[in-house]
């Protein structure tokens, strides 16, 4: 039974290619210790996002869009008669008014894809009997969890592929038989061919699958099992950084298909007088598909009229605000005293606004919050490297601390010691005297965590500490000044930080500090791949203070620093808004720190509400759910963000975007001159990385089943970092968990698609567009909103399928 | 009926929990914590006093070591649950139903663990089933959390009237229902028991090893994972320790008994060296803690039938306390698991663990021979299997630890224990000397956990290897034969939701603005 036995030349390259392409419409997720935000319906952008609904409902039993209640809610208040006109018109429909009105209080849905399980539970006592979906789901989940964990105490690996490992797993596995009460089950696994190739031929023979009906079919499958998809989907994507094709896509989708044929055969077998009636529903299934299709996007047409006259909604607001005089900022003779770089995450907004009030002599800038270094962080001593930049882009540079031999090897010594002593308790010969003799000892772990709480202890952000420096290399060479000093000409150029240097330039990464969390990575910094950007901010400061670089700067790149100007590496807590300087202030800076201070008390208050802190001091309340291990709603995150502004500080610094905007400083004076390359890049990269953002937040709204992960209450970590159970066992879930996005009365998130505003010219905007069929796609599929900003201030165009119109 | 102030403390107790479980939902769920938090924090510093006051006279209450021992444990772990889960659970729709019954729950086993009369123990006993039946069903839409608290729901009808039946019996030799009198009658040096108290005794080590969910009884405890983290806490911290201390409270009894601690060790013992086995094949967090639960539940128990109640007692404290805590920080196994990626393991060479352990038996034999240790020797050897495990997986990839420096830490670790079991010893009663044949038995199944460990770890892709490995990951397929009898038994019924065919749409969230 090996792959040798199987025969290519039996292979039907339409079935095959059928499965290639199903497995294609699927996402990635990343692993918990990595998280970071995906759009789920990536995969499909090519698509108009009505269709994708569409076709999700069908197939996977998706909520598309946000329930009628919620716009019910909202309307007439939120959403005025005037929204929902405007929507009506910019959608050109043929629907009345009345009926987008009725469609809030219908119940109605047209019926969705059944797959063969399905049908064989419709007839099944499910009052009394587990159903063949969930012991199917069950059975491949756990399987899957147990292949690709890696935290097992056992080296046992299976040596074969996905497909192959799981046959031989299920032909032993004697548990369904007695758990389903279907005696004589293992026969049809054991008939299953031996690769996943040739079962998939069989099952589509056998299943009747017509040809046109193949790819859906194949989509409904994986979506069923969409968590385990979604993480072959990352493996499928890390391979390809790598300059790789590994997919197993097809296996995991063979191995469900599997299922659907041995329950095929089982019915045809045992029951076939049924099994004539099944097999009547089934085929007629398929021949309703494409007439499904349609009236589930005839059905879904007034959501989406719904859902933009609640993104017009909320656009008319920020155009009167981006639209709105901005005061007459009095021009500032001397030097500024402060600038400060912070990632264009939406929660830098309030900490932005808060420390700009401090002082005129302050100003801030938006970033990519890993600071353009394209790097992976390997801590010295230790066999781990993890990637520092955002999850489009593979690393080019490795960044390690210089620490000597001795220190590595101390370094090392204590790794070595944390790791065997975490990992002892858990070895089972081992377990029992580890209790014996330490358990009593977790009483006053129990009493210090009740009582006290204690600051978050991510193993690899307590090792940084400390360090004399950091080595940057790029393929095993150690970069010299010159290639250190092209690389941060680049960096400051974009942003937008070439001139008019302070005396002391902060660069704020930022990170979360939560406890007992296994979503923690997913409130870290995105664009430094769900890590705190510290390593990025560190290596950037070392490198912007070094003489030999900042000659370089000066010689090759017409940069001068002042050399009195300091950069200092930060960190802002997103959790707590403090802003933790990593280098020291220089001496005589108390001002400054005295600032920063402020800002944080400033900004704590701004987001007490929504935290629900009535406490009377908010600084502490705040700091102290960051400490708190029973805490799930520490902070919110990225929730509530519907925008993203591309443009120069001086056009928001009035405005209060309240956390809800994502800020890139952009010149487009200076870019121009260069033929726009900074522009290209924001479009092309920290754009699409908002866009993640958003629409995982705002699928992880609309069906928290499928593309959100539940309640954290239940939450059971599988496999070490792979993602989460639900409880005990179930799919892999992805996505965002409820406790993120609600606060148990109301949804803290609008599922509101990104509005982009740009400050640069339309030929600029029109050209990058026009050349990258990402951006196009994103735009013209209805994914996000993108504006332009006139210079006039007077008139804000929104850029659609090549056309520009006048949106205010 | 006479009592003194003595009792009236001992009876405030289960009263203040019952009296907040009326109270606290009528107010709003932050309130409702409030009262909560104070009332199980002032009931901890009550049991704190409790050695302190004199004995209560109305026959209702014991006055015992060990009791007060494990009604620390009791309300200790009560109240870190409490003040977990007020901000835990903070919105949850349940939240005060679950104030509710956690109360209710306590207050039951307040009344079990300080009773001293069987009367008053069963009724509660069957009243921690029924409100811990509630937090189990926390979520009642989960069809997975209905299976397994159905399942819970008959075993624990089963232990009952194992339960009941003994506490017949022993009416019936004894003509009374109060404990200490019951267990008066084997003060003796010499005891022989009649058939009557023999099969009582058999009673209770059943009722104990359903309620420690020892095989094949132990598929609901790991499926109750589909309830909130502080109901696994409460569970596994507390209510499961029920079993074990059904025994110490028989101790003088059963120590008599042959017949039962021979039920206990080879039910037990073989739960224990198997299930230790399994959380090496298991995935997921939640999941490989309920199974060492099974494993530490199945040591306790032999540990009782071995006489050395008094580390069984030490156990089920320091069981308690460490589990506790693995459950409610189970959120931050993302953080062990990079942890160890930072220092991975380096596979020790394959004579390694066979050598050091037979080093251990050699100094194990060497103390049996020189009567330093009796017949627990069989324990002596479960111990060390830490420090030789420690010895083994020492080195990461890129770092040897030293041996010497890891042997040493070993030896600490072992004083610990000696220290801490000398202090235990005196709160339990202590049982004769164990036969050599339970010491083999024990000694036996001791060894096959090592060799099975040492297989996985060294020969796992080997035939053999492998078909270890699916067995385990099978858990023997007991729990699949266990559901299958109960459902044909007494059916269940699922929940089933209208709505996605296949989903599980949490209803709670539905309401929103």
């Amino acid at each position: 039974m090996t792959a040798s036995a199987h025969r290519p030349n039996l292979q039907d390259p339409v079935v095959q290619n059928a499965a290639l392409r199903a497995g294609n419409r699927i996402a990635p997720s990343w692993p918990l210790d990595q998280l970071i935000a995906v759009n789920p319906w990536w995969e499909m952008r090519d698509q108009p996002i009505t269709e994708v609904a569409a076709r999700l409902t069908l197939l996977g039993h998706a909520d598309g869009h946000m329930p009628r209640h919620w716009f019910k809610a909202q309307f007439p208040e939120r959403i005025s008669p005037e929204h929902l006109d405007r929507a009506m018109q910019d959608s050109g429909t043929s629907l009345e008014h009345e009926t987008l009105l009725a469609w809030l209080n219908s119940e109605l849905q047209p019926p969705c894809w059944n797959n063969f399980s399905d049908t064989v539970d419709a007839s099944r006592d499910l009052t009394r009997y587990v159903s063949w979906h969930d012991e199917i789901i069950h059975q491949i989940s756990q399987f899957c969890a147990s292949f690709y964990s890696i935290a097992t105490p056992l080296p046992h690996k299976p040596d074969h592929c996905l497909y192959e490992a799981w046959l031989e797993n299920v032909r032993n596995d004697r548990g369904i038989e007695i758990m389903m009460g279907e005696k004589g089950l293992h026969k049809y696994f054991d008939a299953l061919p031996a690769t996943s190739e040739a079962l998939l031929d069989e099952a589509i023979a056998q299943l009747q699958v017509p040809e046109e009906a193949m790819e859906d079919y194949f989509h409904a499958l994986l979506l069923d099992i969409n968590g385990w998809a979604s993480w072959l989907a990352y493996l499928r994507w890390q391979s390809k950084l790598a300059g790789g094709s590994d997919d197993a896509m097809h296996q995991l989708l063979a191995i469900r298909l599997a299922w659907e044929l041995v329950l095929w055969r089982c019915q045809t077998s045992k029951q076939a007088e049924h099994m004539a009636a099944l097999t009547q529903v089934w085929t007629q299934q398929f021949s309703a598909l494409s007439g499904l299709l349609q009236q589930h996007r005839a059905h879904q047409e007034p959501a989406w009229i719904w859902q933009r006259a609640a993104e017009l909604a909320f656009q008319q607001a920020t155009h009167e605000k981006l639209l709105g005089p901005a005061p007459t900022k009095p021009e500032i003779s001397q030097r500024l005293a402060l600038q400060a770089a912070f990632c264009i995450d939406v929660r830098s907004e309030v900490y932005r606004r808060a420390l700009e009030s401090q002082d005129p002599s302050i100003q801030t800038l938006g970033f990519a919050g890993f600071f353009g270094l394209p790097m992976e962080y390997a801590p010295a001593g230790a066999s781990y490297t993890r990637p520092q930049l955002p999850g489009l882009l593979a690393p080019a540079l490795r960044v390690t601390e210089s620490e000597g031999q001795e220190g590595t090897a101390q370094r090392s010594s204590r790794l070595n010691r944390q790791a065997r002593w975490s990992a002892i308790s858990k070895a089972a010969p081992a377990a029992f005297g580890y209790v014996e003799s330490v358990g009593l000892g977790y009483a006053f772990k129990l009493l210090r965590e009740s009582l006290f709480g204690a600051n978050s202890t991510h193993p690899v952000n307590t090792v940084c500490d400390g360090t004399p420096g950091y080595i940057i290399s790029s393929q095993d060479t150690a970069l010299n000044a010159n290639a250190q000093a092209e690389l941060v000409a680049g960096i400051l150029g974009a942003m937008t930080l070439t001139d008019n240097f302070a005396t002391i330039v902060i660069l704020a990464g930022h990170g979360s500090s939560t406890r007992n969390n296994p979503h923690a990575a997913g409130l870290d910094c995105g664009a430094c791949g769900g890590q705190t950007g510290e390593m990025n901010v560190r290596v950037l400061a070392q490198l912007l203070n070094d003489i030999d670089v900042r000659t370089a700067l000066a010689d090759t790149h017409g940069i001068q620093i002042p050399k009195d100007t300091h950069f200092i590496a930060a960190l802002h807590d997103t959790t707590t808004d403090e802003l933790h300087c990593l280098t020291a202030l220089p001496t005589g800076s108390q001002l400054i720190q005295s600032w920063i201070t402020s800002a944080g008390k400033t900004a704590r208050q701004e987001r007490a509400g929504k935290l629900g802190v009535t406490d009377k001091n908010v600084d502490k309340a705040i700091i102290g759910r960051s400490r708190d291990w029973s805490q799930v709603r520490p902070e919110w995150g990225l929730a509530g963000n519907a925008c993203f502004v591309i443009a120069p500080r001086s056009r928001t610094a009035h405005l209060n975007f309240g956390g809800r905007s994502f800020l890139h400083d952009y010149d487009e004076a200076a870019d121009g001159a260069k033929g726009y390359p900074v522009l290209e890049l924001i479009m092309t990269a920290p754009m699409l990385v908002t866009h993640w953002i958003n629409m995982q937040y705002n699928t992880s709204v609309m069906d928290n089943e499928l593309y959100g992960s539940g309640n954290k209450v239940l939450h059971n970590v599988v496999g070490g970092n792979i993602g989460v159970f639900e409880g005990n066992g179930g799919d892999l879930r992805i996505g965002l968990p409820m406790q993120s996005l609600h606060d148990g009365q109301q949804w803290m998130h609008d599922a509101l698609r990104l509005s982009v505003y740009i400050t640069a010219p339309k030929e600029a905007i029109a050209d990058i567009v026009d050349r990258h069929d990402v951006v196009r796609q994103l735009v013209d599929n209805d994914w996000l909103y993108l504006y332009r900003i006139d210079d006039t201030h007077k008139e804000i165009q929104r850029l659609y399928k090549g056309n520009w119109f006048i949106a205010a | 009926m006479s009592g003194n102030w003595s009792d009236l403390v001992f009876l405030s107790l289960p009263l203040a929990y019952v009296c907040s479980a009326i109270l606290a939902p009528r107010s709003s769920a932050k309130t409702g914590w409030r009262l909560l938090n104070t009332t199980n924090l002032l009931i901890l510093l009550v049991v704190a006093c409790l050695p302190f006051l004199p004995s209560p006279e109305s026959g209702f209450f014991a006055h015992r070591a060990m009791q007060f021992t494990v009604l620390g444990v009791v309300s200790f772990i009560g109240w870190i649950v409490t003040r977990f889960s007020a901000h835990y659970l903070s919105g949850e729709p349940g939240e005060q139903r679950f104030q509710r019954w956690l109360q209710l729950t306590l207050g039951s086993v307040t009344v079990v663990v300080s009773s001293d009369n069987l009367g008053i123990l069963i009724p509660a006993w069957v009243g921690i089933s029924l409100s811990l039946h509630q937090l189990l069903m926390f979520y009642p839409e989960r069809k997975r959390a209905a299976l397994a608290a159905h399942k819970k729901f008959l075993f624990a009808r089963l232990a009952e009237s194992c339960l009941i039946a003994a506490a017949v019996l022993l009416y019936l030799q004894h003509g009374t229902l109060t404990i200490s009198e019951i267990l008066a009658a084997y003060q003796g040096a010499t005891v022989t028991l009649s058939v009557g108290e023999q099969i009582a005794a058999l009673l209770i080590a059943s009722a104990a090893m359903v309620k420690c969910a020892q095989f094949p009884m132990h598929g609901w405890l790991i499926q109750v994972v589909e309830c909130p983290t502080p109901v696994s806490a409460l569970l596994h911290a507390g209510v499961i320790n029920l079993g074990g201390f059904l025994i110490l409270l028989m101790a003088p009894l059963m120590m008599h008994a042959q017949l039962a601690n021979w039920l206990l060790l080879i039910v037990a013992g073989i739960t224990c060296v198997a299930a230790a086995l399994i959380t090496m094949t298991r995935v997921s967090v939640k999941v490989l803690l309920a199974w060492s639960t099974v494993a530490q539940m199945g040591l306790m128990l032999v540990e009782c039938a071995l006489g050395q109640y008094g580390l069984a007692l030490l156990h089920l404290v320091a069981h308690s306390c460490y589990k506790a805590y693995a459950f409610l920080s189970a959120g931050g196994d993302v953080e062990v698991f990079i942890r160890k990626q930072l220092a991975p393991a380096r596979l020790p060479a394959p004579s390694t663990l066979p050598l050091l352990f037979a080093l251990a038996i050699l100094a194990i034999g060497f103390l049996y021979w020189t009567d330093i240790v009796g017949n627990d020797a069989s324990l002596w050897l479960l111990l060390a299997l830490f420090p030789v495990a420690m010895l083994s997986e020492r080195s990461s990839v890129r770092h040897r630890a030293s041996m010497l420096k890891t042997a040493g830490l070993g030896l600490i670790l072992t004083l610990i224990y000696l220290l801490q079991k000398t202090v235990f010893i005196h709160l339990a009663p202590s049982g004769p000397a164990p036969d050599t044949f339970a010491a083999l038995w024990c000694a036996l199944l001791f060894t096959v956990l090592l060799v099975a460990y040492w297989i996985l770890r060294q020969r796992g892709d080997s035939d053999t290897g492998r078909r270890l490995y699916r067995n385990l990951y099978a858990g023997f397929y007991l729990d699949e034969w266990a559901t299958r009898a109960t459902l044909a038994l007494w059916p269940a019924k699922l929940p089933q939701r209208p709505g996605k065919p296949h989903t599980e749409i949490p209803q709670q969230w539905e309401k929103q603005s």
